[in-house]
């Protein structure tokens, strides 16, 4: 039971790197928060800092009201799932658990009543005598996870633990990641890359970008309302549409690339350039055409359950992606009357990115 | 040169002359001792270099002086840093009050070839304990550190064992090492002097063969070096191997 304070933390690397950029947050009691965002963001180096692999350069981090700036990472009352399991070879996968306990001074009894209670929340009873190589990736998966929750620690931190798994595992292993920690109520930080993994997961994310947090929110406040365009491009899949538009003189409505509006509720200055950002699945097919947003089929690709168009949009032949339900069949270079409603539409700086 | 088969009074006679034992001793302590040392100094200095990887090139190279030099070279080395004359360490350690003396003393002069020896061997034991250390994969090392708070703990229930095949490995080669590699050292060095009490088995079959011309007896202790020799082998792997994790 903890909570993690983070006031403008930020990294320098020795090289002079600096890979964050003060990052404030904090994370509520029990709280899964998931750090999202694209390679090289930073979001590892956050994670190694709550743990204390990586020094903290400037700013603090505090578990409960403690702060763990220069403590060891064994007394900061952590565990780490790491992305390539990292469990020990040498020993066997009772070994692998019942190590930080018996570090921790646990007698004999203690651990191993707590290594078989874990080892059957985690189906890994007939296991435990094993060493990790004579495992199938999920189950070492399985025993690092072992590995963090016998120590019951105050906070579960998660380092892209799924990443090496096949696709249909990934899905189990999330749901059970997911019930595992509901269970155990303890409050974990996991990173990931993977906007699925994100979405399910969270019950608050935060989208990184280049060493800064871009926007905190729960998954459905990112979705329904992205900060920015970064956000907005890069939480959902596939990637919202984005046009570029003018709003009207009389600030009546947006006019986009081929000469068609959209209305606007906001009051924003006429003539002002702006991009508009429509996510595929916020467009709808229409029969009559007048008024409507015009673009051109040029691919696409039907997934059973929804059917994905790839559009040539306006004169510029601006790239618009379209997600309907069902199968649907289109010729190449069939043009298609689209619309949208004004409320599903985001409008964006074009200098700033930022959300207007 | 007249000859005559003798059947095994050849063997009989090295088995109940005392020199062949003291030497047999000798080899064997000296073996131990090279082993075990070069091993524990290269594996301390193997744990701190990487500590410090960036450092770890300019050590490295530094260390690997020792493997470039020819064991003769690294014998001379040594009798000018034990010259009672003017050697360093000679002057030093006798000014430090120990009455050094490996010209008369056998401990002295075991210490002397075993130094020698280890310094020698060092380099070697380093780059494949280094290579050893870089192995271990990062994220582990990160594991135990979450596990567990003393550095040193970590190192005997984490790193060491890891290590395990290396220093199996390494601790074969130094055996071989110090009985066949040391010869070059010994004949330049101390010449099995006092007394035979430095001469390891390989050297003494030199001394007697060719220096003291009694070839059947030489040759006897051949043999019986490569019974050794194969005996040794065969536990090595029999049995320590079974200890050696992973
Ligand atoms: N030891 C280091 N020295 C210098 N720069 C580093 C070091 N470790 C990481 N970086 C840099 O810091 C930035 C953030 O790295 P980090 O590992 O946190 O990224 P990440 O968001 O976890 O990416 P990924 O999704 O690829 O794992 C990267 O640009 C990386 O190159
Ligand atoms: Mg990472």
């Amino acid at each position: 039971m903890a909570t993690v304070t983070l006031n403008q933390a930020e990294k320098t690397y020795p090289n002079g790197f600096k890979a964050l950029h003060g990052i404030d947050l904090e994370i509520g009691d029990g709280e899964f928060t998931v750090l999202v965002g694209p390679s090289g963001c930073g979001k590892s180096t956050l994670l190694r800092m709550i743990a204390g692999l990586e020094s903290i350069s400037g700013g603090e981090i505090k578990i409960d009201d403690r702060v763990v700036n220069n403590v060891a990472p064994a007394d900061r009352d952590i565990a780490m799932v790491f992305q390539n399991y990292a469990l020990y070879p040498h020993m066997t996968n009772y070994g692998n658990m019942a190590y930080g306990l018996k570090n921790r001074g646990y007698s004999k009894a203690e651990i191993d009543t707590k290594v078989r209670h874990a080892a059957s929340i985690l189906q890994l009873d007939d296991h435990l005598d094993r060493k990790p190589q004579q495992l199938s990736g999920g189950q070492r998966q399985r025993v690092a996870m072992g590995r963090a929750i016998v120590r019951e620690p105050k906070v579960f931190l998660f380092d892209e633990p799924l990443s090496n798994l096949d696709a249909k595992l990934r899905v189990d292993m999330r749901l059970e990641i997911k019930n595992l920690q509901q269970r155990l109520g303890i409050t974990s930080v996991y990173v990931t890359h993977d906007q699925v993994e994100a979405m399910t997961l969270a019950d608050r994310l935060i989208v990184m970008n280049a060493g800064i947090a871009e926007q905190i929110g729960s998954p459905i406040e990112i979705y329904e309302k992205p900060a920015s365009l970064f956000v907005a491009s890069f939480i959902g899949s596939p990637s919202m549409n984005f046009l570029d538009g003018k709003v009207s003189d009389d600030k009546s409505h947006v006019v986009l690339g081929d000469g068609s509006k959209i209305d606007l509720d906001h009051k924003i200055d006429g003539g002002r350039e702006l991009v508009v950002g429509v996510r595929p699945e916020h467009f709808t097919l229409i029969a009559d055409g007048s008024g409507a947003q015009r673009a051109r089929v040029r691919m696409i690709e039907s997934l059973g359950a929804e059917t994905l168009v790839y559009l040539e949009f306006g004169d510029k032949g601006e790239n618009v992606t379209l997600r309907m339900q069902g199968t649907h069949q289109f010729t190449k270079g069939q043009e298609l009357a689209l619309s949208t409603s004004a409320d599903l539409v985001h409008l964006f700086d074009k200098d700033s990115g930022k959300r207007l | 040169m007249s000859s005559q088969f003798v059947w095994f009074r050849n063997f009989k006679d090295v088995l109940s002359s005392g020199s062949w034992l003291q030497s047999a001793i000798f080899t064997a302590v000296f073996s131990f001792l090279v082993a075990f040392l070069s091993i524990a100094i290269s594996l301390f200095l193997a744990v701190r270099a990487d500590e410090v990887v960036r450092g770890a090139k300019s050590y490295k190279t530094l260390l690997m002086w020792g493997y470039a030099i020819a064991p003769p070279v690294a014998g001379l080395l040594g009798t000018m840093l034990f010259n009672p004359l003017m050697g360093d360490l000679y002057i030093l350690l006798n000014s430090l009050g120990f009455e050094f003396n490996h010209i008369e003393n056998a401990n002295d002069a075991t210490f002397v070839v075993t130094l020698i020896a280890v310094w020698k061997q060092v380099s070697v034991n380093f780059i494949f304990f280094l290579s050893g250390l870089q192995g271990i994969p990062k994220s582990v090392t990160e594991a135990a550190t979450l596990d567990c708070k003393s550095a040193e703990r970590r190192f005997w229930t984490i790193t060491f064992p890891l290590l395990a095949p290396t220093t199996f490995f390494l601790m074969v080669i130094n055996l071989t090492y110090a009985f066949f590699e040391t010869f070059g050292i010994i004949d330049v060095s101390t010449k099995g002097s006092p007394g035979g009490s430095t001469a390891t088995l390989v050297y003494k079959v030199y001394v007697d063969g060719f220096l003291g011309a009694d070839l059947g007896g030489s040759s006897a202790q051949s043999v019986l070096l490569m019974i050794m020799v194969s005996v040794l082998t065969v536990f090595q792997f029999r049995f320590i191997e079974r200890k050696v994790h992973y």
